[in-house]
């Protein structure tokens, strides 16, 4: 069924059954008030009426009185003439019926109408009878007075005066104008309650079906709304509706954009969605044109999200196998999906980074290009290559030696007490030197997973740093260096552990013995406040490259430095020693220069609160 | 206020020195983003040298991670101390960053 014939048919007879009610309504309330003035009018016209007829009938009585005399006398001097002049005069003059003078024998001598008169003369005498009823006055819509009055020497009379009970027309015309004007006004006022009563009761009728019709499930706009000219009701109703409509139609759209178009434009679910990605994603169409790119996506192009939109991906990306792979999977006859790497370099930044293109349409209309960053998992991979290939050198090492002398030992040490001492003692050292490596490799093990602990405890500064000139003393006499303490009259006891802040100090003084030429120096130089504790450990001795000082506090990195090559070290002192200084909240830094010395820099707060030393605790 | 720059593996550490205030808020916002769109968002920022922030430090550190947020991550932070992580829960910043212990544990969660 069409929408239109729907529409008919929900709202047709909704309207008819409203403008019904209103017409039953009206009905009632017109008919009320016009019953009432009806019977008002009704009301007021027999009361005037009854007014009227009293006054008339006070006006013939006061008229019948008056002229009585005059007849009399009139009579009395045989001025029959005249009395009949002045009867017809008073009839017409008081729009009289009848006004007559009849003798109590019953002969009318006088009479407003002539026919009726009976006798032309008064006689000399006359006697009373029983007169009979004048005729003309039966009439019981006529008003009669009577008046009696004597004729001196000739006997009794009666002056008759009779009018009608409906006033002329000229004595009901004010009570007939109050009343039309009453009526008017009434009538007036009824057609205003009528238009009134119209214009509220209209609206809110067309308002009570669209309601019924909204109640049956209409939902259009053009059947629910009325019309405009039906007041202010009117209105405020369809812009309601208008503001549902307008409200469904945002929803509408919100929705579709959620499901269907929100990879173009806009800040919809989806799109928000996709910007929480740790990887770049690219939605780009079958011309290789970006039609949407989420934030992550800009940061590993180096370029701002919102001008990603409408541009090439060539523009954005220089690297021809992504672009070729793009291309491939555009290509409906080619592959549907394909992954590159590419090693980027940007201002001395290395970066490799994933680029995997999925066709997302049957028609190659638009590909997905995912970008992953996978430059920390690569220096992390080689990282443990390189873990793995120095552990493997370096504990290589001091077995071979152990294997070499333990076999001389049983050829020649058993005759020679001299080679045997001499391999015991190799062995003993290289065994040593395997327990610290396998020990340095369990500390950073456990740096690594977390699991290192601190023993902390109060540390006495002045009995560590006596203990590392003990140490350091022979070693450094034995190749000539110049080893000195700058120590403070007074070193704070501090919060720590007192083996793990030895070992990081024997680290940072032993290489600079180590990398130290004979003939040089090494000064050791302790700034201590209230605050904080900054040992410095220079040298004259080779240098570092600013490369090399970039990574030396990697695990097993040593320097590229030829000279080094045979100094034996494991690559785990400085690990060792940066990790556990910064487990007490301090770091370690270094700054050198070539063939000048270097010098390490070992700053460490002294105050228990400051934040390592509470996180290896709280670890 | 010195920022420090280290390298850990490909992740670029920042190490401010001192308290964040209102005096060094906008270089340290600047460094920050810099650094960020240098290293394509492999970035932590080492706050264990930071004793104490203002108004103005904190407004810099929302921002930061904020626009971070923008681009599907949150800012890693490591080393804070009581201070600076009390001052980030009471302002409820706390969730906009992602907090270690230190900063391998902040490297290693790039991998």
């Amino acid at each position: 069924m069409s929408q239109p014939a729907l529409q008919a048919r929900t709202s047709r007879p909704t309207a008819l059954g409203s403008r019904r009610s209103v017409l039953l309504v009206l009905a009632a309330l017109l008919a009320a008030p016009l019953l009432s003035v009806v019977a008002f009018g009704l009301w007021g016209m027999s009361l005037a009426k009854a007014t009227l007829m009293e006054q008339r009938r006070d006006a013939l009585a006061a008229l019948s009185e008056t002229l009585a005399p005059t007849a009399g006398v009139l009579i009395e001097h045989d001025e029959v003439t005249r009395l009949r002049t002045l009867v017809a005069a008073t009839a017409r003059e008081h729009d009289l019926a009848r006004c007559a003078v009849i003798l109590s024998d019953g002969r009318v001598l006088a009479d407003s109408d002539p026919n009726r008169i009976t006798v032309q003369q008064p006689p000399a005498t006359w006697q009373d009878a029983a007169a009979p009823r004048a005729p003309g006055t039966d009439d019981p819509e006529l008003l009669t007075h009577s008046t009696r009055f004597d004729v001196p020497e000739h006997g009794t009379a009666s002056l008759l005066v009779a009018a009608h009970l409906v006033p002329s027309a000229p004595q009901a015309w004010p009570a007939m104008g109050l009343l039309g004007a009453i009526s008017l006004v009434a009538a007036v006022g009824l057609l205003a309650i009528h238009r009134w009563a119209i214009s509220i009761l209209r609206p809110l009728g067309a308002i009570q079906g669209a309601l019924r019709a909204r109640a049956r499930g209409e939902t259009s706009l053009a059947a629910l709304g009325i019309s405009p000219r039906w007041g202010p009701e009117a209105a405020a109703w369809n812009a309601f509706l208008a503001d549902q409509e307008a409200l469904n139609l945002r929803l509408l759209d919100h929705r579709h954009a959620e499901t269907s178009g929100a990879l173009r434009t806009g800040d919809s679910m989806i799109e928000r969605a996709c910007d929480t990605l740790n990887q770049g994603l690219i939605v780009v169409d079958s011309l290789l044109k970006v039609r949407y790119a989420n934030g992550a996506a800009a940061v590993l192009l180096q370029t701002k999200k919102p001008q990603m939109p409408g541009r090439a991906l060539a523009d954005l990306v220089k690297d021809e196998p992504v672009l070729s792979l793009a291309k491939s999977v555009a290509d409906k006859a080619g592959r549907r999906r394909g992954s590159v790497e590419v090693d980027r370099h940007v201002k001395d930044e290395r970066s490799v980074l994933r680029f995997s293109a999925t066709r997302a349409s049957q028609d190659g209309g638009f590909i997905c290009v995912l970008i992953e960053d996978l430059t920390q998992q690569r220096v992390a991979d080689k990282a443990r290559d390189a873990f793995v290939t120095h552990a493997t050198h370096e504990l290589r090492t001091p077995l071979t030696n152990i294997l070499l002398y333990i076999e001389t030992l049983q050829e020649d040490g058993q005759n020679d007490p001299a080679v045997r001492g001499k391999c015991i003692n190799v062995i003993n050292q290289e065994t040593r030197r395997l327990e610290r490596m396998v020990n340095d490799m369990l500390s950073v093990s456990e740096i690594e997973a977390g699991s290192l602990k601190l023993m902390t405890d109060d540390v006495r500064l002045d009995a560590v740093f006596e203990e590392l000139r003990a140490d350091y003393e022979h070693a450094a006499a034995e190749k000539k260096i110049t080893l000195t303490f700058d120590l403070p009259p007074k070193l704070p006891v501090i919060r720590g552990d007192r083996d793990k802040l030895l070992m990081a100090l024997h680290n940072l003084v032993g290489n600079a013995i180590k990398y130290t030429p004979a003939g040089g120096s090494v000064a050791i130089k302790i700034e201590a406040s209230e605050s904080n504790l900054v040992v410095r450990v220079s040298d004259t001795g080779i240098g570092i490259a600013p490369e090399d000082a970039a990574r030396i506090f990697e695990k097993f990195y040593r320097a590229k430095d030829r000279r080094i090559a045979k100094i034996p070290g494991t690559g785990l002192g400085l690990t060792l020693a940066r990790e556990v200084i910064r487990l007490h909240g301090g770091d370690i830094t270094v700054e050198s220069q070539m063939d000048r010395g270097s010098t390490f820099t070992l700053s460490l707060p002294t105050s228990p609160s400051a934040t390592g030393a509470n996180f290896a605790r709280a670890a | 206020m010195e920022i420090r720059e280290q390298r850990h593996g490909a992740v670029t550490v920042l190490r401010p020195v001192g308290p964040l205030v209102a005096t060094d808020a906008k270089d340290f916002a600047h460094r920050l983003a810099q650094a960020g769109a240098r290293s394509l968002g492999r970035l932590v920022l080492d706050a264990s040298a930071i004793p104490f922030v203002d108004s103005a430090g904190l407004t810099a550190l929302a921002d930061a991670a904020q626009d971070v947020a923008q681009n599907g991550q949150l800012l890693r932070v490591c080393g804070a101390n009581e201070t600076l992580r009390e001052v980030l829960d009471l302002t409820e910043l706390a969730a906009h960053f992602e907090h270690f212990q230190d900063v391998s544990d902040a490297a290693r969660s790039f991998l």
